[in-house]
């Protein structure tokens, strides 16, 4: 009998239970909604950093391998180089976030501030020192004929 | 039918749906825009900046050649090498302005100017002392050493297939070379420091490498200075020449947006 009436039953809750009970589900789902889109919004933004920065890194180390060839030609043929610079544009913030970049002799490591990191190996026979932040803007790479190395430093 | 008379914001939530989809793939797109522009760095630039010092070398030893007129002062053979030259610049400022480029290049002739004779190295200053002058020597017109002061500089023949020792000149004083031939014997003459042939009749360099296909190498090239003239033809018949007088030094300056140079490097002349 009650199974036989229930979809003809109209008498299942009070008004005001059914609006708690939907704005209960309606909380949820949209918490749940939230949550969601929020944890896939991170990983895109921890994958959008690592690839800039692996972008950023490349061509990094494709400006100092070329100096660094450059000066090592000039040098083999007993010339002397008086002057070099080579002028960098780099974001001001990644996934609008700030970063360092820091070269040593033999990588590239950029960090950004949350602390996530990445290293691009360099293969030069010059030495490279130079630690810049983001937000210059423009940058210079230049080689320092007296100390016989390549530093890279806010213009 | 229904639907456009209907007043319940279906459309408009259709066309809400609709622009922010847009907005979304906009935003991507100019995100990928601006990636790319991180990384699109000018690696041309080492190039172009070799490529304008072999420039500034070649017209600078042609300049040499074409200025020189045996047995005239040698102040005015300068003056005529600084009048091509000049043209040069000019020209090459000209054609890399049309670039976007700016260039200056300059030259110092304070060796010739004053007869200082480069080091026997492989680049006439502190470069490479033991070098190959020249590989697969078939024939020798012309060799000689010329404004020689220092000693221990050796010049050494070997055949270039198998290695094996030919002949050798070593100075060992301003006035005295020893030869060795390939027997491995050694004879001591007397020369005249500012034109020593080595293809005179008694030092027999020529019977000593026949036939043999030979490479030509200098040894201690640090220890003397001088200038030297090699000519003759290689093992596939070309003819070439090897000769240095003087090392003079070109400066060139090189500027376009983005990067800036200023490179001297030495240019031995007149090959």
């Amino acid at each position: 009998m009650v199974l036989k009436n229930i979809l003809k039953n109209n008498d299942a809750v009070s008004v005001s239970v059914s609006f708690i009970l939907m704005f209960a589900i309606t909380v949820i789902v949209f918490m749940a909604t939230v949550l969601t889109f929020y944890s896939i919004s991170q990983n895109s933004e921890r994958n959008a950093i690592q690839e800039s920065f692996k972008l950023l890194g490349g061509g990094l180390a494709v400006r100092i391998t070329g100096m660094d060839a450059l000066v090592n030609t000039i040098h083999t043929g007993g010339g002397s180089v008086n002057m070099l610079e080579y002028e960098l544009s780099m974001p001001d913030s990644i996934a609008g976030k700030s970063y360092t970049v820091n070269i040593t002799d033999d990588r590239i490591m950029l960090e950004d501030e949350t602390g996530g990191k990445f290293t691009v190996p360099l293969g030069i026979s010059s030495n490279a020192t130079g630690k810049i932040y983001s937000g210059a803007g423009i940058y210079q790479l230049e080689f320092d004929n007296e100390n016989n190395r390549m530093v890279i430093k806010e213009k | 039918m229904g639907l456009l008379k209907n007043q319940d914001a279906q459309l408009m939530l259709l066309a809400g749906f609709i622009i922010a989809i847009g907005v979304i793939v906009t935003s991507l797109m100019l995100n990928s825009i601006v990636f790319l522009s991180i990384v699109s760095v000018d690696t041309a630039s080492g190039n172009e900046i070799i490529n304008l010092l072999q420039i500034s070398e070649d017209e600078i030893r042609s300049a040499y050649r074409d200025a020189i007129v045996p047995g005239r002062n040698d102040t005015l053979n300068i003056n005529n090498f600084s009048v091509r030259m000049k043209n040069v610049k000019g020209n090459l400022s000209m054609i890399y302005a049309l670039h976007g480029e700016g260039i200056n290049m300059n030259w110092d002739v304070s060796n010739w100017i004053n007869n200082r004779s480069a080091l026997f190295t492989q680049n006439g200053g502190d470069g490479a002392a033991d070098w190959t002058l020249m590989e697969s020597v078939n024939n020798l017109s012309v060799f000689e050493l010329r404004n020689v002061s220092g000693n221990d500089l050796e010049v050494i023949l070997t055949n270039q297939t198998t290695g094996a020792f030919l002949w050798s000149l070593k100075l060992e004083n301003s006035s005295t070379v020893k030869i060795k031939n390939s027997g491995g014997s050694a004879f001591y003459y007397t020369v005249d420091n500012t034109s020593i042939s080595l293809l005179n009749g008694s030092y027999k360099l020529n019977e000593n490498v026949g036939n043999n296909i030979s490479r030509v190498a200098i040894k201690h090239g640090n220890d003397a200075s001088g200038k030297f003239n090699i000519t003759g033809t290689t093992s596939n018949g070309r003819n070439f020449t090897r000769a240095r007088d003087y090392v003079l030094n070109a400066t060139v300056a090189y500027s376009k947006s983005g990067v800036r140079a200023n490179i001297t490097s030495p240019v031995t002349v007149p090959w």
